[in-house]
């Protein structure tokens, strides 16, 4: 066959492969175009999961009849003003979504420029362009998109099924709407409305935090911690959750860039460090967050969908992101999930009459029956800004915890008994009882708490033991032999280029070229550590999150455990003192909401909603 | 078989093969002996995990000749509980195996004898032969110092090569220390100088539960394996293997300076010490000054606290500088250690110390410091 130069037709076939790969992909770029010219709202409609008929329609500032002509046409765009691809500062800008669409589909386009007395309506056919007609359209712009992939076969076959397809679409809407809290979505299949976010109104955090709890739940709203972090010129907003509150996958992490909803594995490694010892390996918290960098700190034009991007400093973004997440980690001080007080709440709930399936206990009757609104807002306050002043480190208070009461222990414990301790001068309150010989129970200003008192104290010495460590340095052992240990060559290099913050955990490694590396010493903590295995994980970790979590994880392990034997056990009685003095610790120290492994040291009750278990509200 | 036989010199035998046996697997026939009754008035008991072997005979009274398997702790269990000074009478039935003794009786389910794993003779190339409680004690000395990190296998063990014309060398190390002790044999000997035999952790832990302390060994082997013989009790194991690090080659030629010290001495000052740091860390700081060495140990509290001792020791005029080590480090090294005294080379506190003691051995320790400053010592 010799050489030819292919029709345009089919030129925009292949383009429509990795631009439009699903009906998701076509109401992505759709629904761009629309946020592109200003939409307040856009209201998508699909048929059939989006095979049969996808329609979107924006209040935006519409098109002329010539620019309608054009819009169909390939590479025509009116998102880039200059010649280079540098100062990219819209959604779209390559000029390919509506031909691409109109190559595989049939696509009408029918647009009312703002201002104007008449619409116009353009259709495309399998790539075929009509000529402009006047149409009826009070105001923006609708795209009607029938029979996706009729004109490519082989792609329609792909397709999943409808429910699958158009749970796509929502996905990706759910993301556009995210980093667009002011514009109001609405998705609907058929008769049925998948998606309904009215445009939130007011300050921009608020009305984000709005959105967000519409997508991800009203948990988020109500565990979010709001981020904003300055670093040169990029700016990183948003929310993250608290680490009690956390997924078995890590589907629930959003990071959008100017706006932009991305896949990035940066923001995954980020995050994994952010939450490091808060959660165990395999939970993930949950995330949104938002980087605004000037448009030429950063490459879009490397995917298709530009489900990627490019930053001309990774490592700063990385920087940006962890350090954030942990200052607003550490201000939490030790506020733990409300969703854990809720559940507990729910399983208070009086039983009305034999419940449904008898024996199922507590958890699926409040799977069923949800705990009352959740009134209290997250933790309070009150309690944050307390938490905010507790929070800051208290010297000595560590090695003398009841420094921290202003009267003697004795005179402490007459107070108690007299009932004399001020309950709202604290977070955590003033220490009531003692049940189970495990669980502290304390009456705060507005409601009571409950503490695990090992797994409480237990997180105090690792605390404890994790500032020495990071004091005073990690103590190396030198190796009388060497450890040579062979790797592939590019897992040796990423290795080497990192041994300097390695040496500062305690291992120092050196290149010994072709892929070996020798160990010439390793961390006194761990003993005689398998070093083959070790330098194994840190070189993938560093491949796929460019990070080196785990000689970090090994020696918190090892804290970890130390803390758990060093820990008041539980079933040991405390005096009241004791239980003061470990409620006055954790207010003191940051961190100390979770176990290690994200699960909660403490819960706190609102007093609101105990009242309404008994009717008083 | 039928035989009666001492309960203790079965119930002794029986306790060696259970160190043998891999009694909690998976496969029911290692938990058994391999018992063969002989008409020359011999029972030989049997019993192999597939790397370590051992067989011992014992004396008995042998009516009828047999060969059978039987599970080691059930036949254990009976000859720990009869009589003592009695004599058990065993007869074997169809499938089982009975057993008299006073007024205790037992039947015990057996297995077929041709299940139980066979062990091949190898060529016996090297040879040895020792006296039991040297080699005990050479063993013992080194393997503190064993590895127990399983990634590196070849460190696992012991490794035992010919040192001189006249003497078998010990050698274990972990990667952080090397110990070093020394056996001669009576006798010629035929052993080789290098690739020798690293023999595993396993079976430097049970061959002092297998040998007597006075008595003669005979060591015989090969490149894959060792037989320990001592009078009738025979132990074959496998060796480790791999090669041994070539760890003549850490070993300073020169130290800088060397510091003498009484070993009980340090010893007590290192574990007065040694308990102030933390669990796992462990570290312990030595500092020379004329006449004396001054050891001291912190424990990570905020502000740190501290503990100092001092022994008097010979420090050349020109003292070598501070070094830490891991405390058990010290302490096993001073323990695996022969004599009054024992002198340290030292050269700086970033490279290797070597610990010897003033007893006619040329056993030696070689330990790696740590890199930890010495703490900052109270006010007198």
């Amino acid at each position: 066959m010799s050489l030819r130069r292919l029709p345009d037709g089919l030129i925009n076939r292949i383009a429509a492969g990795e631009v439009v790969e699903r009906p998701a992909a076509a109401v992505k770029e759709l629904v761009e175009n629309a946020l592109d010219a200003g939409a307040r709202q856009v209201d998508v409609s699909l048929r059939d999961g989006g095979r049969a008929a996808i329609v979107v329609q924006d209040d935006g500032r519409g098109m002329t009849p010539e620019e309608l002509d054009l819009a169909v046409e390939r590479h025509c765009t009116s998102k880039l003003d200059g010649d280079d691809l540098v100062n990219i500062a819209s959604l779209g800008f390559r000029g390919e979504a509506l031909p691409s669409i109109g190559a595989v589909a049939r696509l009408t386009v029918t647009s009312r420029a703002s201002g104007a007395n008449e619409a116009w309506q353009i259709a495309v056919e399998g790539g075929a362009k009509g000529e402009p007609a006047p149409a009826a359209l009070p105001k923006g712009t609708r795209v009607e998109v029938r029979d996706l992939f009729y004109a490519t076969p082989a792609r329609l076959k792909f397709l999943k099924q409808p429910r699958t397809e158009t749970q796509h679409v929502v996905d990706a809407m759910q993301r556009l709407a995210m980093a667009h809290p002011h514009v109001g979505f609405t998705v609907k299949e058929g008769e049925r409305t998948l998606l309904r976010l009215p445009s939130a109104d007011g300050e921009l955090f608020e009305a984000r935090l709005t959105r967000l709890s519409g997508v991800i739940g009203r948990e988020f709203a109500q565990n979010a911690l709001a981020i904003d972090a300055t670093r040169e010129d990029l700016r990183l907003t948003g929310h993250i959750a608290l680490p009690t509150l956390n997924r078995a996958n890590a589907q629930m992490q959003y990071l959008f860039v100017n706006g932009r909803p991305v896949k990035d594995r940066l923001l995954h490694g980020a995050i994994r460090g952010a939450y490091q010892d808060l959660l165990a390996r395999d939970r993930h918290p949950l995330v949104a967050l938002f980087l605004a960098c000037p448009a030429a700190a950063v490459d879009v034009n490397v995917h298709p969908a530009k489900a990627e991007v490019r930053f001309r400093d990774p490592g700063l973004v990385r920087g940006l992101i962890v350090s954030a997440c942990k200052h607003a980690l550490a201000g939490a001080g030790h506020r733990a999930s409300t969703t854990v007080g809720e559940a507990a709440l729910g399983a208070f709930q009086p039983r009305q009459g034999p419940q449904a399936g008898g024996g199922g206990g507590a958890g699926p009757s409040y799977a069923y029956r949800p705990a009352q609104p959740y009134s209290g807002g997250y933790a309070g306050a009150g309690m944050a800004e307390a938490a905010a002043a507790y929070h800051a480190p208290l010297p000595g208070l560590d090695a003398q915890p009841s420094a921290r009461a202003e009267v003697e222990p004795d005179a402490a414990a007459q107070a108690v008994a007299e009932g004399a301790v001020d309950v709202t001068a604290h977070p955590l309150g003033a220490a009531r009882a003692q049940l189970h010989e495990n669980y502290v129970v304390a009456q705060t200003g507005d409601g009571i708490v409950i503490v695990d008192q090992h797994a409480a104290h237990e997180r105090l010495v690792y605390e404890r033991m994790k500032s020495q460590l990071a004091e005073r340095g990690v103590a190396r052992q030198m190796l009388l032999i060497p450890e040579v240990v062979e790797m592939d060559e590019p897992a040796a290099e990423r290795l080497a280029a990192r041994a300097g913050e390695l040496a500062d955990l305690g291992l120092v490694i050196e290149s010994f070229g072709g892929g070996a590396l020798v160990v010439r010493e390793v961390p006194a903590l761990l003993g005689e550590p398998d070093v083959q295995g070790l330098l194994r994980d840190l070189a993938d970790e560093l491949a796929e999150l460019d990070q080196t979590l785990s000689l970090k994880e090994r020696l918190e392990e090892v804290c970890s455990t130390m803390a758990c034997h060093g820990s008041v056990r539980s079933g040991r009685r405390l005096t009241v003192e004791e239980m003061n003095a470990l409620l006055r610790q954790m207010e003191a120290t940051p961190y100390a909401g979770q176990c290690n492994h994200g699960r909660p040291t403490y819960v706190e009750l609102k007093l609101a909603d105990i009242e309404k278990l008994f009717g008083r509200r | 078989m039928k035989l009666t036989i001492e309960r203790k010199a079965l119930h002794e035998g029986l306790r060696k093969a259970q160190q043998v046996a891999e009694r909690r697997g998976s496969i029911p026939i290692l938990a058994c002996a391999r018992l063969q009754a002989s008409t020359d008035g011999r029972l030989q008991v049997a019993a192999t995990n597939m790397d370590q072997h051992l067989k011992t005979s014992l004396p008995a009274e042998v009516e009828a000749p047999g060969d059978v398997c039987v599970n080691l702790d059930r036949l254990a269990t009976f000859a720990a509980g009869a009589p003592d000074g009695s004599q058990i009478a065993v007869r074997q039935g169809k499938d089982n195996l009975n057993l008299n003794a006073g007024s205790a009786r037992a039947r015990i389910a057996t297995l077929p004898s041709d299940q139980f794993p066979s062990w091949q003779d190898s060529k016996a190339k090297w040879r040895a032969g020792l006296r039991a409680g040297d080699l005990l004690t050479a063993l013992g000395r080194t393997r503190w110092a064993e590895s127990t990190e399983e990634t590196r296998y070849y460190l696992n063990g012991v490794y035992i090569h010919r040192h001189d014309e006249a003497t078998l060398r010990f050698v274990a190390t972990d990667g952080h220390r090397v110990h070093i002790a020394h056996a001669t044999p009576d006798g010629d000997m035929e052993w080789p100088d290098q690739n020798a035999a690293i023999l595993p952790r396993f079976a430097v832990g049970i061959l002092p539960k297998l040998l007597a302390e006075d008595g003669a060994v005979e060591v015989t082997g090969n490149e894959s394996r060792l037989r320990f013989a001592q009078d009738s009790v025979t132990f074959d194991t496998r060796l480790v293997e791999g090669s041994f690090p070539d760890y003549p080659r850490v070993i300073p030629a020169q130290p800088n300076t060397t510091v003498g010290v009484g070993r009980r001495e340090l010893l007590a000052a290192v574990e007065r010490v040694r308990p102030m740091a933390d669990r796992k860390d462990n570290s312990v700081s030595l500092r020379f000054i004329f006449g004396r060495i001054q050891l001291a140990a912190q424990a990570n509290d905020d502000p740190p606290s501290i503990i100092a001792d001092a022994v008097e020791a010979d420090v050349p005029d020109q003292p070598p500088p501070d070094i830490s080590f891991n405390g058990g480090y010290l302490r096993q090294a001073l323990e695996a250690l022969e004599g009054e005294r024992v002198t340290i080379g030292l050269t700086d506190s970033a490279s290797p110390a070597i610990w010897r003691g003033n007893a006619d051995t040329h056993d030696l320790c070689v330990v790696m410091p740590r890199r930890d400053a010495f703490p900052e010592l109270p006010e007198d």
